[in-house]
């Protein structure tokens, strides 16, 4: 009976085990296959993101650095599609400009909501690879995780586990920490890794693939 | 006197790496904003006395500065452009006037090789563009061409110098104000 209670036990720890290494979550994103290595951001990286990685590229390469140069975004584009100016943290050699009330009001409430665009294929890239780096939310068992964006398929699998809506681009973005994926069938459409082709016409965003490696 | 600028801050964990994330915006008595910086902490304590410890960069918004100095006067910065361009030639481009109001100009208006010399492209010919072009366009963009096709008629029309005429048309100012008194003349005041 004894033998039989310890076997319980250990087969009980082991599925415990098991199932912990399947349900390990990455914040803010959905894991999309079965052996839990791949997942995708539940949004679009978002304007507040964006200027999150300028701000870190700024202190750490300089307001002069070709790095933080980089990272700036087709302002225009921006204004065209949002109606306001976009606030960056400014590069030193940049001088006054004129923001208005309506722009600080937007940077203020709607950054962290709304999705970043005006962003060119190699930018997007060089996010993954930044965001890569600089990730450090724990997760229990993995060593490392790899962003980069994520492929056509990828998007497709992520269809099985994502919200169907069919909301206008430049909605407000479902952020939440856990959850289903958002923005997939709507919102902005999304660079893919691969596809550097670039549009003045819409708005793109886009969102990274996170990879365990164990 | 101005009073010191009020500082905000906002302290939160960035969904994207995990980090503690700090921003600090800085407001003048009125409530403009001026300027703002940020970035991460090492935990939420560190990322706190990082806004904390944040020092005032100066003004960045030069509308928030405009509104602080009591005499009427127009800062010129570096403009805003919004281009369209068609089958590669560009068609009309927009841009915020120092007032930040927005300003349409089709290439008929200022011609495309002196939208180049205003976007600093290196497409910009010198030899197709009178300089008294240039300085009308970049007063038209301003918002304060009053009229004048030569240099003579431009620097009397606007109470520019020589001197001045050729900052604006070289390009080659750190610093604009333009002040106006009473009966809306024009005072210029130029660092290079």
């Amino acid at each position: 009976m004894k033998k039989i209670t310890c076997i319980g036990i250990l087969l009980f720890s082991i599925i415990l085990n098991t199932s912990f290494i399947v349900a390990q979550k990455i914040p803010y994103m959905t894991q999309i296959d079965n052996k839990g290595i791949k997942y995708i951001d539940n949004t679009e990286v978002s304007i507040q993101n964006w200027k999150e990685y300028e701000f870190d590229i700024r202190n750490r390469f300089g307001a002069n650095s070709p790095k933080l140069l980089s990272t700036i975004p087709d302002t225009a584009l921006f204004r065209k599609y949002y109606n306001y100016s976009y606030i960056s943290p400014n590069v030193s050699n940049e001088g006054k400009r004129n923001f208005s009330i309506a722009d600080v009001e937007f940077m203020k409430k709607n950054y962290d909501k709304y999705p970043m665009i005006g962003i060119s294929y190699q930018q997007c890239v060089d996010y993954c690879k930044w965001r890569t780096e600089r990730f450090i939310w724990k997760i229990k068992g993995v060593k490392k995780i790899e962003f980069s964006l994520p492929t056509e398929e990828d998007y497709k699998t992520a269809e099985q586990y994502a919200t169907i809506t069919f909301n206008p681009p430049l909605s407000v973005l479902k952020l939440k920490k856990s959850g289903k994926v958002h923005g997939i069938t709507d919102n902005v459409i999304e660079y893919t890794l691969g596809n550097n082709k670039e549009r003045v016409d819409i708005p793109i965003g886009f969102r990274c693939i996170a990879k365990i490696i164990k | 006197m101005a009073k010191e600028p009020r500082k905000e801050i906002k302290i939160y964990k960035s969904g994207s790496t995990g980090f503690w994330s700090w921003q600090a915006d800085w407001y003048d008595e009125e409530g403009n904003w001026l300027n703002g910086t940020g970035g991460y902490g090492s935990s939420k304590s560190d990322a706190k006395r990082r806004a904390k410890e944040a020092e005032y960069p100066g003004p960045r918004n030069s509308k928030a500065t405009i509104k602080m100095d009591p005499v009427k006067k127009v800062s010129i910065e570096p403009p805003y452009v919004d281009a369209e361009v068609v089958n590669g030639y560009l068609c009309n481009f927009s841009m915020y006037n120092p007032e930040g109001k927005k300003i349409k100009f089709s290439t008929s208006e200022i011609s495309d090789n002196t939208a180049y010399w205003v976007f600093g492209l290196d497409c910009f010919d010198p030899k197709l563009t009178e300089r008294s072009e240039l300085v009308i366009a970049m007063l038209k963009i301003w918002g304060v061409y009053r009229g004048g096709k030569d240099k003579k008629a431009i620097m009397e029309i606007h109470n520019l110098t020589e001197e001045y005429f050729d900052i604006i048309a070289d390009k080659s100012w750190s610093n604009i104000n333009i002040k106006f008194d009473e009966e809306d003349n024009m005072y210029w005041d130029i660092t290079i």
